[in-house]
């Protein structure tokens, strides 16, 4: 018995040096990419922003500090807001899909300044395997996506701000073709919400995922997401599509309660902040002006997205001096927001 | 093979039929995943930088768990395989408490102590270390629901061993610390293996806690679903440029990895008992 009982210790000992080795091999090639890093960038924002911003990073960013370590979360906007509020996590970069979650939610405590710099459009999104695909057209989407049996996809209103757009867009089109702002809204999120047809979830972009699968037949989501992902989708009236800073005050005739708060429609515009409690704001300024520069531009732009000209500053004194220079470098005027 | 009589045909038959049933269900989405990503796929996967960075996170951090798991469990274990005494099972079954809540709810709970605006969190804060995120805060996350596994393994590894072993050492006049690492740990390390492997396990597959707790640097199953929220489940090409290996391929890649290992933990396992 003492033989078996020496022989098992040659073997716990072989396997613990070679699960040594092993992890301490592991660990040598994540400390290669570990935080410990001299320049890191941390990032929060929109789910749908996380396609153009990560080419940003990798490659514009990357090309001007090589070793940076990269690490994000891309969630619904007001859960990515949430992280740095409550969960007391701090970040170089904040972006929201909703202009308004900085002075409501990050002001005065985490962020003084904004930059408003791109707008989308919402959209009606599906695949040739949705019901009725062949049949759906910018004219005849509210009367498709609301038959019975047709699922919708849409994210919610209280983590991410596309849910409360979705309810915009539904509730200006039943103004717009109906001349009642409740019709069409009934139809879904009372009418299919009770059938199970109406899908909800906390973040915008799984809802691609869900498309590809099957899951939903028509998503209401923002036209990024549509042609980042290469799906098809309708270009929509921008009386309901929320994409025409002109028409801000026809927006503004629907309202939606999210997180307990009255938010009125409004067009869609995207902001970005470096938090005040920012653990590198140098690499939080080197995005930003990365952002604005030419390349930066066409990626927003490829990815979907609008980059507005002029942009909208709010407490221009407050912003670094090398961001509104980097601005203004790129021909792009600044006005100050709202 | 003839089948010898007596042989309950109609009973077997039954029981094949309903456990082929589950093996189908549990057998099935793994090998869609892994036949549904093309090589050239898994080729991508392995060639992206952070891909294979997480899964060699998950790796180590998996492992310093179990190590943790084990130099701080056994010690529990042989206390509450060995020892009468008062609340002894109010403590077995509060340790049981992190393998029965929700992964969201622990890492909820793991934030209210150890987060930097919290008690412990706080604490460290003032010494400019941050308890959440990085491997300090995956690992802390990773022990805390998975270490009861290797407890649980070495507590009935002690109640089951003959207590004349310990006794005949300490008889023959060894020291309580000699008899416990030259009698009791060789007489249960199995069971220790066992309870690491467990500890490894849980530990690999864990996402929910983490989402809460460390984020980042992502673990393979935090990096799958970025891939997933963020492209979808396959490949993101634009303009000929390779944006993101898809979801599936990196999740086919990490399985592939995973049983590796355990493969690997199997034989060595088996070898041993021999």
């Amino acid at each position: 018995m003492s033989l078996i009982v020496k022989y098992g210790k040659v073997l716990l000992l072989l396997a613990t040096v070679i699960g040594l080795v092993v992890g301490y091999g592991a660990g040598y090639y994540v400390g290669l990419s570990s935080a410990h890093q001299p320049t890191t960038l941390l990032v929060d924002a929109a789910g749908t922003l996380q396609v153009p911003f990560n080419s940003i990073v990798n490659n514009v960013l990357r090309s001007e500090y090589p070793s940076l370590s990269y690490n994000y979360i891309f969630e619904g906007s007001r859960l990515a807001a949430n992280e740095i509020t409550e969960a007391n996590k701090s970040f170089d970069i904040y972006a929201s899909a909703d202009y308004r979650l900085i002075p409501e939610k990050l002001m005065p405590s985490y962020a003084s300044w904004y930059i408003i710099f791109a707008s989308n459009s919402m959209t009606v999104m599906y695949t040739n395997q949705s019901r009725y695909a062949s049949e759906i057209t910018p004219a005849n989407w509210y009367q498709v996506i609301t038959r019975p049996g047709v699922i919708v996809g849409v994210s919610d209103k209280d983590t991410d701000p596309s849910g409360s757009q979705a309810i915009f867009m539904v509730e200006l089109a039943g103004l717009l073709y109906y001349g009642n702002s409740s019709y069409i809204y009934d139809q879904l999120y009372v009418t299919k919400a009770a059938n199970h047809e109406l899908i909800v979830v906390p973040t915008e972009t799984t809802l691609d995922a869900q498309l590809e699968t099957g899951a939903v037949d028509y998503v209401l989501t923002y036209s990024s997401e549509a042609i980042s992902h290469k799906l098809q989708y309708l270009n929509l009236d921008p009386k309901v599509n929320l994409s025409n800073l002109t028409l801000a005050n026809w927006y503004s005739q629907v309202n939606v309660t999210a997180e307990g708060k009255l938010s009125k429609g409004g067009p869609i515009l995207y902001d970005v902040t470096i938090p005040s409690n920012s653990p590198d704001p140098a690499m939080g300024e080197a995005f930003i002006k990365d952002l604005f520069s030419a390349q930066g531009q066409d990626i927003l732009r490829s990815s979907g997205l609008q980059p507005l000209n002029p942009v909208y500053v709010y407490n221009q004194s407050a912003v670094p001096s090398d961001i509104i220079q980097a601005i203004q470098q790129s021909g792009i005027t600044i006005e100050p927001a709202p | 093979m003839p089948l010898s009589p007596g042989f309950p045909l109609r009973f077997v038959v039954v029981l094949s039929a309903l456990s082929g049933v589950l093996f189908f269900l549990l057998v099935s989405p793994v090998l869609s995943l892994i036949l549904g990503s093309s090589v050239s796929g898994l080729i991508l996967a392995v060639t992206n930088p952070e891909a294979i960075s997480s899964i060699a996170l998950t790796i180590y951090t998996s492992a310093l768990t179990a190590t943790v798991a084990v130099v701080l469990g056994v010690p529990l274990g042989y206390l509450l395989g060995k020892y009468q005494f008062r609340g002894r099972s109010l403590v077995d079954s509060i340790i049981e408490i992190p393998l029965m809540i929700p992964h969201t709810v622990a890492g909820i709970a793991l934030i209210t102590i150890f987060g930097s605006a919290e008690l412990v969190g706080a604490l460290f804060r003032g010494y400019g270390l941050r308890l959440t995120n990085d491997v300090v805060g995956i690992v802390l996350t990773l022990v805390f629901v998975s270490a009861t596994y290797t407890v649980k393994q070495v507590e009935e590894a002690i109640k089951s061993l003959d207590p004349k072993l310990e006794l005949v050492s300490r008889s023959l006049g060894a020291s309580t610390t000699f008899t416990f690492f030259n009698v009791t740990l060789p007489s249960i390390w199995r069971s220790v293996v066992t309870g690491a492997i467990l500890t490894w396990a849980r530990a690999s597959s864990e996402v929910g806690a983490l989402f809460i707790m460390a984020y980042y640097p992502p673990v393979a199953s935090i990096l799958i679903w970025n891939l997933y929220a963020g492209y979808g489940l396959h490949e993101s090409v634009s303009n000929g440029v390779v944006l993101s290996p898809g979801a599936v391929n990196v999740a086919a890649l990490m399985i592939l990895i995973n049983l590796g290992i355990f493969v690997l933990f199997k034989i060595v396992q088996r070898k041993r008992g021999s």
